[in-house]
C-alpha cells in the first residue's frame, strides 16, 4: 500500500481516508471514530470523526441531523440513496442546522478535527463535511482579581477569545475597530487576535507591529505575554514596555488612545501596545473617580515607586556615609537599634529583602487557606523574631516593610518588578559610594530609560517638555471636561485624520 | 562592542569600588554629644561625652539606664587631646552630632575663646550651630549630671539655652556661629550663656545669665534679670515676663506682663565730639497678673502702658550706665559707627574704651497692652 501523506487530497476511496486518519491519530484516544450506515437498506456508510475533549456539551449526532435534511428531499422508500445524491445534496443545498465546510485535503481535515470540528466522511466522496463544534468549559465573566475598582464595570476577560472580543466590541460600536485573527505555531495552533482603531492608531506604528508579528508567525504561543516578549524592543530591561489588563473597559480606552491590543485564545490577558512610562501609573479607576482625588492618588503612586526604588539605598547611604545628615534625635533612636546587630547595614537590608521576597513568592504559590498562615508566620519572622534574634534592627524592618508595600502601590504589577530589581544595584552603589553612588545610579537609570524605545517610540516620550500629556494625564489627571475636549494631542482620545 | 563593554565594566569597578574607604557602619562610630574644655597648667583638658547606645533587643532586658559616657583626655592643644580619644574608646569619634560645648569660667578668663575653639571652626565635622556656654566652676562635672527628660545632658543643655532665650529672655542662645560672628565684629563683644549648678537640688543645671566676652575673654557676667533688658537693647527679645512694681502703696507687690512682640530701633546722631544713641522700644504685651491696678477703660490702660514703659526705660538705662562704667560696649555702638561712619571709627577705634563711657543714650519706650487674658482687666476678686 502506498504511503499517504498529510498534504494529499482526500481520496475517493473512503477506507483509505479512514486508515490514514486512524494512523495519524493513533494513541489519541480522545479522537472518536463512529461509523453509521444509512440509506434505504443501510447500504451507505459514513464515518464521523471528532475530538471529544474539545467539543464538550455539543451535539455530536450531526450525521443524523444532516441526513434528516436529506430524507425530507427523498421521501419515497425503495429508491436507493447513492453517494452521488449525498454529494449533490450537500454541495448544492447545504445544511440547515449550522454552517458547514467541505474540506478537500487530509491536512485540512486533521487540522479541523484538532480545532473542534466534527468531520463526516462519506463513502465514495472526496470531500468531507465539517461542522465547527468547538466548546471547552470556561469561566463566567467575573471581576479581574488584580484590577479591582471601587466604582466602574466589574467585567473581566475570560479564556475565550471570541467572548473577549465581544466584550470590547460592545464598548466600541464602530466599524473603525479592526480585529485581525492569526494562528500561531504548528502544534498549539493558537488562535490569537490583534485589534486597533483605524484612524486613531498611528499608521507607522501599526506597520511596525505587523512587521514584527510576521516574524513570529511560526512560534508556539500559549499566553499573550509570549507575543509581548517576542515583539518587544528590549527584552532585558526590567521595565515593561506593554501594559497588561484583564479589563475590557481599559482595553477600550487604550484603543481610543490609539493603542494596539493583542489577545490570545485560552487566556484573559490583553496586552496593550505600546506602554509608555507614565501610563504605568494610571489605573482604570482614575477615570471613574473625582479628578482631584485621582491626581493626588497618582502622585502617591509615583512617590510609592520612588520609595520602593530608593528607600533601602537611601537608608544605607545615610547610615554608612552620611550619619551627619540624620537629625540627632532620630540618629540616637537608630543608634540604639543598630547597636548589637552583627551585619553592616547593606547586608542587613539584603537579608530582610530576601525574607520579604521569599514570603511574597511563597504567598503567591500557596493555596488560600494556608496563605494566611504564611502571612502570619512571615510577619512574625520579618518583624518580631528577626529583631529579637538580633538579625535586623526595628528601623530596618520599617524601611523594608515600607519598601515592600510601596511597590504594591503601582497599579501595573509588572512595573513594580522594575523597582524591585533596580533596588538591589542601588543598594550596592549606596553601600560602596554613599550618596555619590546613588547619584551615579540615578544617572545610569535615566540614561537607560531615555534610550529605551517602545515600538520605535521613546519610552519617556511623555516626559518631553513640549508634550503636555505628562501634566494633563501623567502627574495629574485633569478633569474629563479638559481631557476630552480640544483637538489633536490635547485630547485624551485623540483622532488622527 | 564586546571590548568596549569590558572597558566600561572595569571603569565602573574602578570608579565604584574605590568609595569603600570612608565607609563605616553606625556602630563603628562614637557620636560626640558634647565636650567640656578646661585649660589647666598650660594644658587643655577635654572631657568628651559620647552617646552610649543601649541595644534594645527585647530578650536582653533593659540594659543600663545611663545613655552616655565621658572620656577625659588632655594635650598641649585641643586637637592633640581630641586625637587621644581613640585610644580610650576604640571607636572613631564623629563630631557631626555634637550638641554643646562647655568652657569653664576660669579658662574663659585666661585663654581667648577663638584660640580654644579654633579646631571646631576649622574641622569639617562639627556643626556651626553647635551651642556653647560658660560654666560656673569646673566644666566636666556638668557632663556627669543626669538629664531630666532628654537622652543626654548635652541635649538638655542645648534645649535649656534655647528655651531660656526663647521664652524668658534670660540668656542669649549662643552657637559657634553667633560667637564667631560677634568675636569678628569691630568691638569684639560676644555673648555666651552662663550656666551653673543649683546647690539645693541634685542633678540640676540652670541658666544663670549671660557672660560677656571681649576679644574672646570673659569680662562680665550679667544676672538673668539684667540679661532680659540687655536683650531688649539688642533687639533680641523673643519672649519674656516684665515685672512692674505696684508703687508706693504696696512696695513688696508687683504685677507681671508677658511680652508678645518687642522691637528696638537705634538711631545714631554724631557731632564732633558727641555720639548720641537713641533707642526706640516698641512692645506689645499681654497682662499676666494684676494685683493692684485695673485696665478697664482706655485711661487705665494708658496708665498701665506708661508704667510698664517706665520700668523698661529705667532698667535699660541703668544697665547701659553700668556697662559704660565697665567700658563694655554691649550694644555694639562701635559696630554701628563702623557701618555708617567708617573713617571716623577707624580714627577713634584705638580710644573706643575711653570714648564709650561718653556716649549719650536715650531710650524711648512705647508699650501697648493688647490682651487682658480670659478674665476682665482687673485683679481677680474674692467675694462680690
Amino acid at each position: 500500500m502506498e504511503k499517504t501523506s498529510v498534504s494529499q487530497t482526500l481520496s475517493i476511496d473512503f477506507n483509505k481516508n479512514i486508515t490514514f486518519l486512524k494512523s495519524l491519530f493513533q494513541g489519541c484516544e480522545d479522537i472518536i471514530f463512529e461509523s453509521y450506515q444509512f440509506g434505504a437498506d443501510y447500504e451507505q456508510e459514513a464515518v464521523v470523526v471528532y475530538c471529544t475533549s474539545i467539543i464538550q456539551n455539543e451535539k455530536q449526532n450531526l450525521l443524523k441531523m444532516a441526513l434528516q435534511d436529506l430524507v425530507s428531499e427523498r421521501l419515497s422508500p425503495g429508491i436507493p440513496l447513492t453517494s452521488h445524491d449525498v454529494q449533490h445534496f450537500f454541495l448544492r443545498r447545504g445544511v440547515t442546522e449550522r454552517p458547514v465546510k467541505t474540506p478537500h485535503t487530509l491536512k485540512d481535515v486533521s487540522e479541523q478535527i484538532m480545532t473542534g470540528h466534527i468531520i463526516i466522511l462519506f463513502d465514495g466522496w472526496n470531500q468531507a463535511l465539517s461542522y465547527n463544534s468547538y466548546s471547552v468549559e470556561k469561566r463566567s465573566v467575573a471581576e479581574p482579581q488584580n484590577e479591582m475598582v471601587v466604582t466602574g464595570p466589574r467585567e473581566g476577560t475570560i479564556e475565550n477569545l471570541t467572548k473577549n472580543i465581544g466584550l470590547i466590541r460592545a464598548r466600541l460600536k464602530s466599524s473603525d475597530l479592526k480585529i485581525h485573527y492569526k494562528n500561531a505555531g504548528k502544534r498549539t495552533r493558537t488562535r490569537w487576535a490583534y485589534g486597533y482603531l483605524a484612524g486613531t492608531c498611528d499608521k507607522d506604528m501599526l506597520k511596525e507591529f505587523e512587521k514584527r508579528i510576521e516574524k513570529i508567525a511560526s512560534e508556539e504561543i500559549l499566553e499573550t505575554s509570549y507575543i509581548a516578549e517576542l515583539i518587544e524592543d528590549s527584552t532585558l530591561t526590567p521595565f515593561p514596555q506593554f501594559r497588561i489588563t484583564e479589563r475590557p473597559d481599559v482595553a477600550a480606552a487604550a484603543l481610543l488612545q490609539g493603542k494596539i491590543i493583542v489577545m490570545v485564545e485560552g487566556t484573559g490577558t490583553i496586552v496593550i501596545c505600546p506602554g509608555m512610562f507614565h501610563e504605568f501609573f494610571q489605573s482604570a479607576s482614575d477615570y471613574y473617580q473625582r479628578s482631584t482625588f485621582s491626581s493626588l492618588i497618582r502622585q502617591l503612586r509615583i512617590a510609592g515607586f520612588i520609595l520602593s526604588l530608593t528607600l533601602p539605598s537611601i537608608y544605607i547611604a545615610l547610615t554608612t556615609f552620611h550619619a551627619e545628615l540624620i537629625p540627632t534625635v532620630l540618629l540616637i533612636a537608630i543608634l540604639d537599634t543598630r547597636e548589637g546587630i552583627p551585619f553592616p547595614a547593606v547586608i542587613e537590608a539584603l537579608i530582610m529583602i530576601f525574607f520579604f521576597e521569599l514570603l511574597q513568592e511563597a504567598g503567591i504559590r500557596l493555596p488560600k487557606p494556608i496563605g494566611s498562615t504564611v502571612s502570619i508566620v512571615g510577619a512574625l519572622i520579618i518583624g518580631e523574631a528577626s529583631i529579637n534574634a538580633g538579625i535586623a534592627s526595628p528601623i530596618m524592618v520599617v524601611v523594608i516593610g515600607l519598601t515592600g508595600i510601596a511597590s504594591f502601590s503601582i497599579p501595573q504589577y509588572d512595573f513594580g518588578f522594575a523597582a524591585r530589581i533596580i533596588r538591589l544595584p542601588f543598594m550596592i552603589l549606596a553601600a560602596t559610594l554613599g550618596g555619590f553612588g546613588l547619584l551615579i545610579g540615578f544617572i545610569l537609570l535615566f540614561l537607560h530609560l531615555s534610550k529605551l524605545k517602545v515600538m520605535n517610540q521613546s519610552y519617556l516620550g511623555a516626559l518631553n517638555l513640549n508634550n503636555t500629556v505628562i501634566l494633563r494625564d501623567g502627574l495629574m489627571r485633569l478633569t474629563l471636561k479638559k481631557l476630552l475636549k480640544g483637538p489633536g494631542k490635547k485630547n485624551m482620545f485623540k483622532t488622527r485624520s | 562592542m564586546f571590548i568596549n563593554r569590558k572597558i566600561f565594566i572595569s571603569l565602573l569597578c574602578l570608579g565604584l569600588l574605590t568609595g569603600c574607604w570612608d565607609q563605616a557602619e553606625l556602630p563603628d562610630y562614637g557620636f560626640v554629644q558634647s565636650i567640656a574644655i578646661e585649660y589647666k597648667k598650660d594644658r587643655f583638658k577635654l572631657t568628651t561625652q559620647f552617646y552610649k547606645p543601649a541595644a534594645k533587643i527585647a530578650s536582653s532586658g533593659g540594659g543600663s539606664d545611663v545613655s552616655f559616657l565621658n572620656i577625659a583626655t588632655e594635650g598641649d592643644t585641643v586637637f592633640e587631646a581630641i586625637r587621644d580619644i581613640t585610644t580610650h574608646l576604640g571607636r572613631k569619634a564623629t563630631w557631626g552630632h555634637m550638641r554643646f560645648i562647655l568652657i569653664d569660667e576660669k579658662t574663659a578668663k585666661k585663654v581667648p575663646l577663638n584660640e580654644v575653639l579654633e579646631f571646631f571652626y576649622r574641622d569639617h565635622e562639627p556643626r556651626i550651630l553647635t551651642g556653647i556656654a560658660l560654666t560656673k566652676g569646673e566644666a566636666p562635672k556638668y557632663l556627669k549630671t543626669k538629664p531630666h527628660v532628654e537622652n543626654t545632658i548635652s541635649q538638655q543643655l542645648n534645649e535649656i539655652s534655647k528655651a531660656a532665650g526663647e521664652h524668658s529672655g534670660k540668656t542669649y542662645p549662643a552657637t559657634l556661629f553667633t560667637l564667631g560672628k560677634q568675636m569678628l565684629s569691630e568691638v569684639g563683644i560676644a555673648y555666651v550663656p552662663y550656666i551653673k549648678e543649683e546647690k539645693t537640688a541634685k542633678d540640676s543645671v540652670v541658666v544663670a545669665g549671660l557672660a560677656v566676652l571681649k576679644d574672646g575673654k570673659l569680662k562680665k557676667i550679667f544676672t538673668p534679670q539684667e540679661t532680659k533688658y540687655l536683650m531688649i537693647g539688642l533687639n533680641e527679645l523673643k519672649g519674656a515676663i516684665i515685672e512692674v512694681p505696684c508703687g508706693k502703696d504696696a512696695k513688696d507687690k508687683a504685677e507681671t506682663f508677658e511680652v508678645v512682640t518687642s522691637s528696638t530701633n537705634w538711631k545714631m546722631h554724631t557731632s564732633k565730639n558727641q555720639i548720641q544713641y537713641d533707642g526706640k522700644v516698641e512692645m506689645k504685651v499681654s497682662i499676666g497678673e494684676l494685683r493692684c491696678s485695673s485696665a478697664l477703660d482706655s485711661t487705665q490702660i494708658e496708665k498701665l502702658n506708661n508704667r510698664v514703659a517706665a520700668v523698661i526705660e529705667m532698667k535699660l538705662s541703668q544697665l547701659l550706665k553700668k556697662t559704660q562704667k565697665e567700658r563694655l560696649d554691649v550694644l555694639g555702638v562701635g559696630n554701628e559707627l563702623y557701618r555708617h561712619k567708617t573713617k571716623k571709627w577707624q580714627s577713634i577705634k584705638q580710644d573706643w574704651d575711653k570714648l564709650y563711657p561718653k556716649v549719650k543714650f536715650n531710650v524711648d519706650t512705647k508699650v501697648n497692652i493688647i490682651n487682658s487674658g480670659i478674665d476682665s482687666g482687673e485683679p481677680f476678686k474674692v467675694g462680690g
